[in-house]
This record gives structure tokens, C-alpha cells and sequence, in this order.
């Protein structure tokens, strides 16, 4: 089975669907890129080099490089996905999401219940997500929460290149607005990827690890440190059972349930701010519906209620580390 | 006197296997081993075993601790006398390590080496090993929803005598996912232009399950080809008869949870269904145009006459043919041995589902090798 990065898989899920399906088209900042550059249109393939090679391949008509506006962006790829079209626009990073947050909460999430179900919107949003990068407060939010509060959005953020793929070829065929998080620090990370297109569901979480002391839930980058964490820890006999919830809407509660009612113990990582976050409503979602099994208090593990810090050291303490994922453990199983 | 000290090492089941995970030591440090002896209990992507005693002696240090992943090789734990004292042993194990690099062990260059043939306008993926071995190749056809990996155990003995080919059936694995036809004549038509495209003139037939139907069919469309045929918890043997039950769930299933019990079906003991065996028929069943192909190959088995023609065709068969019945067997029912044709000879595999191959592989293995042989 080939390997390939995460970021080859995304490319790989949408260049599939494009030639499936004249329909599907991508628009944004620098998607093409190369405007005005040495290299000639196209050569880029927005800044992470994750759409490279879809300009040239399915040129201007269906890689459309736009001004730097995103309320044009979501405005042109909601329009067009009710009228026929299943753009996958982009957000280049999620931190820019507030001066379009009308047309994808107000306008795209709506529609098919506005239209009395006779609308659909066929829209995927991609968008950066996390701290990490370097890249300063305004670019380093993992913003999950503010689309996954939102009825009628679906929220993706996949955690390793297989899924990656997957999910995107499923969110390209999905009828409603699927927000896909693309995690900044992911890009690189290798996976076995069949050639062939797949499509993983929503909705469906996957148990990473399967283990009988205590439950980890994490999404997006943070999944992948709790895995790495949880490794670790089952050399000093520690057994953690690792839980990728895959989507954030929908949300499957009933794995993360089940293997609490069998751990007893749960730990949630999750680099959103701690308040009303996704962490805050797994924990309520548990204390709900899995009280009695609960032997100690949950743990959350996220950044503190700050802008994400400029300076390196700071940034890397403010993200939940290794070192503050272990703690977390050890302190439910103390 | 490092003569006096063994190493144990991570074994290599299958050609595909290249790291296993501890889940269970049999033994404690300083505990006598005898050869042959169950020592440790090894996970691996397909499967978990029982790891016996390579040797006899005092285990006298656990190196590898439950949960540890090694990949083949890799040092498990160390058999020594109790003359040899423990400065020795750490420096056995110190030195072990520091030399130790994992292609060190890897005699099949990581994985199987596989190719894709064009069998009659279908692409299908064939795994090959054996090349330089002098006999009658065998090709070797797995089971509905199955693919080649399912043959990773038996590959490697019989690839001590001859070269061997597993395929992918079309619809299946690796190869393409568009059926030109889903009727067993359909399969048996893709393996005999897949054998030809091979460039093999006079094969060793071996199927499972489905597959055994697909080789049944085969032996009777080109006799020619077939040197000889092992049916292994096979379709299309007489008085044998499929669980619809397995194969509508194993198609309906779409969440790990829902396979994980359709899969149990496969195995007599049920702890054989590991996350990563459901991960790996979940990724198989998530691509564009199995399901198609499953509903179809499940319609043709179910709804036509194809399978009961085969069953009272057996008896045209020129091949020599074994059928290897897996005694606890709950897709597949035992063939009606009044009704099998006097030239079948019938081996019974006790203790394992329907997957022998797999659940007994030694046993399996040492029924079909001596088959070939003969």
C-alpha cells in the first residue's frame, strides 16, 4: 500500500472527485497561486501546496483564484452549490472566518431548512487549523466549536492521512456545508493510502487504541499527541483507550460512552480555549449519560484562555503537550 | 560463554507480518522453558498466536513487556542456564541491541511482492513468491470479501516447493472493482485469463470458501490447466452450504462495531477478531464499488443455480482434489460425504472456523503441501 502524506490526500480526494464529477470546482486565495510570480499561474497550489497540480490539470474555469475577500468566496461557492455546483471553497486560515461567518452560519447552514428541504448546498469549506506554526494570534486558532454549535453544518477534522482522503471524498458527496480542519502541523504526516477512492463516514468515531484504564478522546493534531502519549504510557503499564471522534458534527457520543462506562476514567485533549468548547461539551455529554460509571473526575487538557502567544516557548506551553497529557492521565488514575 | 545463552526473537508468521505486539507472557522470569512450549502470546495485524518455546532452558529476562510492539526479529526475551550470571546477560542484551537492525531480519524485502495482471480486460493483483522453485506453480483464490492476504501463512511453505500466485478476485483487494460479471463462471473466467496472463500453462488450484466454487468452476471450464485442486471450506462441494446470514451482514455492516460481529463468524475462537482485522475489512469495503460487486457476487451465489450445477458437476473432475473441511466451520457448511465423488479425498481441520488457513495454519498448510506433492 502506497504511503503518502496527509497533504497528498486531500489533494489526492479532490483531484479524484473533480474528474469524477464536472460539477465540483475549488475557489479561493492562491488555490492556482503563481499570480504574478516567476513560475506562472498554477505553480503553487494555495500556501501549503495542498491543491498543486489542480490548476493545471482543470484549469481557470474550475480553480478559480479570487481577490481577497471571504465573504465573496463563501457568497459565490454557497450560491453556486444551491444552483448546481459542489464548489470546495477555502478559508486559508479558519481565523478568517469572521468577516464570512454570515453566509456560512446565517445563509449556507440554512437553506435547506429556509427552502422547506427543497434547497441543498453541496458546499465543503476547507480551512487551516492550530498553533504550532509560529504564525501569531490572528493565525493559529483551532476554531471548531463556533461551526460545530451551529445546526445544520458538518464539522470534519481528520487526524491522519487515510482518513484525510476519506473524508474528504465523503464530504465532496455530501448534500449539506461540511466544514473539513485541516490540521497546520498534519501536512507531513504519512499514512497508507489505497489509490483508489474510499469514503469514510460521519459519525462514526475510531477507537485508535483499544485499552481498559482510562478513555482519551482528542481531535485533530491533539489526537495524534494523546496516541503517541497513551504509547508511552503502556510501557509503565498504563492503558489507555484512545478515541478519534473523526467529526465534531455529527458527533458519535455513544463510543466515547461506551468505553467510559468500561474505563470508568476520561481525559479530553483539545487545543480550542477551555470555555465552551468541544472539551466542555464531551464532558457534559458524559456526566450526563455515563455518571454512574465515572470513578474520577474528567480531565480536560486544553490551551489556557488566551490569544495564542507569539513567542516559541510560550506558544509551545500554551498547546496541551505530552508532558500535560500524561499528567491529566496519571491524575484521573491517581 | 554466550553459547550458553539464546535469544528469542519476535517470530515471522506470514510473509506479510513485519512487526508484532506482545500481548501476554505464558512464563515468568526465571521460570523453566521447555521447546515447544507456549511461552508468549504475539499480535499481529491479522492475527494472535501462541509463540512456543524456540528452546529449552531458564528464561531468565524478559526484555519485550506486555504491550510492546517489535518488529520480526526483535528481541523478545532471553533463555540462559543459571550458571551464566546476570552481568552476562545484560551484555548480551546491550550488545543485542546496539546490532540489531530490523531488515536484519526481513527475508521477504517487507511485505508480499505483488504485480497486477490484465485478465481478460480486468485488472487484478496477484502476489507471487516461489519464483526460483522448480515445480508445478499453485494460484491460489480466497473467499468472498476476502483478498490474498487471507493466504499470507500458507504462502510461504508452499513456496519452499514451487512458485505460487495469490490473486485478488475482481471486486476484491487490490484489483478493480468493476465486475464483468458476477456469476462464479464470471470468477472462474477472470482466474483462468489471470493464470494466462501469468504466463503458467498447468496450475495447483487452491481456493477457499467462494473461491473454492470459483476453482471448482475452473477445473471443469479448463481441465487442461489443472494439475490439481484443494477446496478449502469451499462453495460448490457437494452438501456444502453458505451462511446467507454471513454474507448479507458482512455487506450491511458499515461500523466496526457491526463487523466485529459479523467477523466473529469467520473464527471458532472470537478473540481472533482483532480492531486491526475490522479496520482492514472496514477499509476494503469503504471503496468506491465494492459494495456493488458484494451485492452482486452475493445475488448471483444466492439466486441462481450456479453453486447446486457445480456440486452435481464435482464428479467430472479429473483433477485430484482435497477438500479440507474446517470442523467448526459457521459460513460453510461440511460438504454430505455419501455425495462427494469417490476421487475426493476429504481432511477434516478440528478446532478451527472457517478460515483454517489462518486459525490453523501449520495443520492447514501441512495438508495442502503434502497434496501438491503427491
Amino acid at each position: 500500500m502506497p504511503k503518502k502524506s496527509y497533504r497528498q490526500a486531500i489533494n489526492e480526494a479532490i483531484r479524484m472527485e473533480m474528474r469524477r464529477d464536472p460539477s465540483v470546482i475549488v475557489l479561493g486565495e492562491d488555490v492556482a497561486g503563481g499570480q504574478g510570480g516567476t513560475g506562472g499561474v498554477g505553480k503553487v497550489g494555495n500556501i501549503f501546496g495542498v491543491l498543486a497540480g489542480l490548476y493545471d490539470e482543470f484549469g481557470p474555469e474550475r480553480v478559480l483564484d479570487t481577490p481577497i475577500s471571504e465573504s465573496a468566496i463563501i457568497g459565490a461557492a454557497g450560491g453556486a452549490a444551491m444552483t448546481g455546483l459542489r464548489p470546495v471553497a477555502e478559508i486559508m486560515f479558519a481565523d478568517f472566518v469572521g468577516v464570512c461567518f454570515d453566509q456560512i452560519y446565517n445563509q449556507a447552514a440554512k437553506f435547506r431548512y429556509m427552502f422547506g428541504g427543497k434547497a441543498k448546498t453541496p458546499l465543503v469549506i476547507r480551512t487551516t487549523i492550530g498553533a504550532g506554526f509560529r504564525a501569531g494570534a490572528q493565525h493559529s486558532q483551532t476554531l471548531h466549536p463556533l461551526f460545530t454549535m451551529v445546526p445544520g453544518l458538518k464539522v470534519v477534522m481528520p487526524t491522519n492521512a487515510y482518513d484525510a482522503k476519506g473524508l474528504m471524498i465523503e464530504a465532496i458527496r455530501d448534500d449539506d456545508p461540511v466544514i473539513y480542519m485541516e490540521s497546520k502541523l498534519l501536512y507531513d504526516a504519512e499514512d497508507e493510502v489505497p489509490d483508489e477512492a474510499y469514503r469514510v463516514p460521519f459519525g462514526e468515531a475510531n477507537i485508535v487504541r483499544t485499552g481498559k484504564h482510562v478513555t482519551v478522546v482528542g481531535m485533530g493534531l491533539m489526537l495524534t499527541r494523546a496516541k503517541a502519549v497513551a504509547g508511552e504510557l503502556a510501557k509503565a503499564g498504563i492503558d489507555c483507550e484512545v478515541i478519534d471522534p473523526r467529526t465534531t458534527s455529527p458527533f458519535d457520543e455513544d463510543t466515547i460512552i461506551e468505553s467510559v462506562e468500561k474505563t470508568g476514567r476520561l481525559v479530553i485533549v483539545d487545543e480550542s480555549p477551555p470555555r465552551c468548547s468541544l472539551a466542555s461539551d464531551i464532558s457534559s455529554i458524559v456526566v450526563e449519560k455515563a455518571f454512574k460509571a465515572l470513578k474520577a473526575p474528567i480531565r480536560k487538557v486544553t490551551c489556557p484562555h488566551t490569544p495564542v502567544p507569539f513567542a516559541p516557548n510560550l506558544e509551545d506551553e500554551f498547546m496541551p503537550n505530552p508532558r500535560r497529557i500524561e499528567e491529566a492521565i496519571r491524575e484521573v488514575l491517581a | 560463554m554466550p553459547a550458553t545463552i539464546t535469544p528469542i526473537r519476535m517470530p515471522k508468521w506470514g510473509l506479510a507480518m513485519q512487526e508484532g505486539t506482545v500481548v501476554a507472557w505464558s512464563k515468568q522470569a526465571g521460570d523453566d522453558v521447555r521447546e515447544g512450549e507456549d511461552l508468549v502470546d504475539v499480535e499481529t495485524s491479522k492475527i494472535t498466536n501462541v509463540y512456543e518455546s524456540p528452546a529449552s532452558g531458564r528464561l531468565r529476562r524478559i526484555v519485550a513487556q506486555v504491550g510492546e510492539t517489535l518488529p520480526v526479529g526483535g528481541l523478545l526475551a532471553v533463555l540462559a542456564d543459571a550458571s551464566v550470571d546476570d552481568a552476562e546477560i545484560d551484555a548480551f542484551v546491550t550488545d543485542f541491541q546496539a546490532n540489531f537492525t530490523p531488515s536484519d531480519a526481513d527475508d521477504g524485502g517487507g511485505g508480499l511482492a505483488t504485480r497486477e495482471v490484465d485478465a481478460g480486460g480486468v485488472r487484478l493483483r496477484v502476489a507471487f513468491a516461489g519464483q526460483d522453485k522448480p515445480d508445478v506453480p499453485a494460484v491460489l483464490v480466497h473467499g468472498f470479501g476476502g483478498d490474498l492476504e487471507n493466504w499470507t501463512l500458507l504462502m510461504g511453505p508452499l513456496a519452499e516447493d514451487r512458485p505460487v500466485y495469490a490473486l485478488d478476485l475482481p471486486g476484491h483487494g487490490q484489483s478493480e472493482k468493476t465486475l464483468h460479471g458476477a456469476r462464479v463462471g464470471d470468477l472462474a473466467d477472470a482466474v483462468i485469463a489471470a493464470v494466462a496472463a501469468l504466463g503458467l500453462t498447468r496450475v495447483h488450484l487452491v481456493g477457499h470458501s467462494l473461491g473454492g466454487a470459483v476453482a471448482l468452476a475452473t477445473a471443469l471450464r479448463a481441465p487442461g490447466l489443472v494439475e490439481s485442486l484443494t477446496l478449502v471450506a469451499a462453495v460448490g462441494v457437494p452438501g456444502a452450504t453458505v451462511n446467507t446470514a454471513y454474507l448479507d451482514g458482512f455487506i450491511d455492516a458499515q461500523r466496526a462495531r457491526d463487523l466485529t460481529a459479523v467477523a466473529a463468524l469467520l473464527f471458532a475462537d472470537a478473540s481472533l477478531v482483532t480492531k486491526d482485522l475490522v479496520e482492514g475489512l472496514l477499509r476494503y469495503k469503504r471503496l468506491d464499488g465494492v459494495d456493488d460487486a458484494l451485492r452482486a457476487i452475493r445475488d448471483a451465489l444466492v439466486e441462481t443455480e450456479d453453486v447446486a450445477r457445480l456440486a452435481a458437476s464435482a464428479g467430472e473432475v479429473k483433477a485430484p482434489t482435497l477438500v479440507i473441511v474446517a470442523e467448526r466451520d459457521a459460513v460453510v457448511s461440511a460438504p454430505d460425504r455419501a455425495a462427494l465423488p469417490a476421487q475426493f479425498k476429504v481432511e477434516v481441520v478440528s478446532g478451527s472456523g472457517h478460515l483454517p488457513q489462518i486459525e490453523k495454519a501449520e495443520q492447514t498448510a501441512a495438508l495442502v503441501r503434502a497434496h501438491l506433492r503427491a
